[in-house]
């Protein structure tokens, strides 16, 4: 196994492990985010530091030459097809979140008409405000599609060596 | 050589499959490893593995200095087997 691909296992693990319970907590607890956020990204750290020691100490080409091997045209070939694959998840996440952000709108917004409406009286402009609670959920939703997105670009890297590997 | 491409999504070009003696080049090269090799021409040897296994197909770059660094021309390392059969896929193994 090259050290890029030990390198792209590394980072996929390391956000598995640090976003998945992260993304289990603040999504149904928007507001436990801040202290979460930090959270996971001291465990993503750890985890990577930790394998890139191990890494150093263990790969003889690195102790050797004292410098992390650069990207063949091979791994750049890997790269460049994870990158495509991640920017096409990245793209899908956002126009999604985009799509359900406008519909939710446009409900919050045709509620507070019809409120309105029912009531006999001005619709005042905080008809159409969202609570905190709710812009957060969002936020979290669209920082996951960000998360997800680089667990593509991971996991594409991974599936490129392993395919080279067992062809 | 005459071929029809009538499918939207078929590349033009031919299908071809390249074999190389890069690990026969390697032993009558003085035993040459395949870190050693990859050393010289700036790869990784997993590269290195992946040509001689046919699971990747190098450059034209890299075919040329894999060439160079046996002191042979290019076309003694690499043999392309051209399929009339127009290929779907770009120039990669597999």
């Amino acid at each position: 196994m090259s050290f890029h691909e030990k390198s792209a296992w590394a980072c996929l693990v390391g956000i598995v492990v640090a976003y998945v319970p992260y993304f289990t907590v603040v999504l149904r607890f928007p507001m436990a985010a801040i202290g979460l956020f930090w959270l996971a990204a001291i465990v993503l750290s750890a985890v990577l530091v930790v394998f890139h020691i191990v890494n150093a100490i263990a790969t003889k080409s690195i102790r050797s030459r004292g410098e992390v091997p650069p990207l063949d045209e091979l791994d750049q070939s890997i790269e460049l097809k994870a990158s495509k694959w991640a920017g096409l998840v990245l793209s899908i996440a956002v126009v999604t979140w985009i799509l359900v952000a406008t519909y939710s709108a446009l409900l919050v917004g045709g509620s507070a008409l019809e409120q309105a409406k029912l009531a006999g009286s001005e619709v005042s402009t905080s008809a159409f405000s969202i609570s905190v609670f709710s812009a957060m959920v969002a936020i979290h939703w669209l920082f996951a599609g960000f998360v997800i997105a680089n667990v593509a670009y991971y996991g594409g890297i991974v599936w490129g060596y392993r395919r080279i590997a067992s062809a | 050589m005459e071929a029809s491409y009538g499918a939207i999504g078929e590349s033009p070009v031919p299908k071809v499959q390249i074999s190389n003696r890069i690990r026969e080049l390697r032993f009558t090269a003085g035993e040459l490893t395949q870190q050693a090799l990859a050393d010289r021409v700036g790869i990784t040897r997993q590269t290195v593995i992946a040509l001689e296994q046919g699971k990747y197909y190098p450059s034209l770059e890299l075919a040329f200095v894999i060439a160079e660094a046996f002191g042979v021309g290019i076309e003694d390392v690499f043999q392309p087997q051209i399929n009339s059969r127009p290929s779907k896929r770009s120039g990669r193994a597999s």
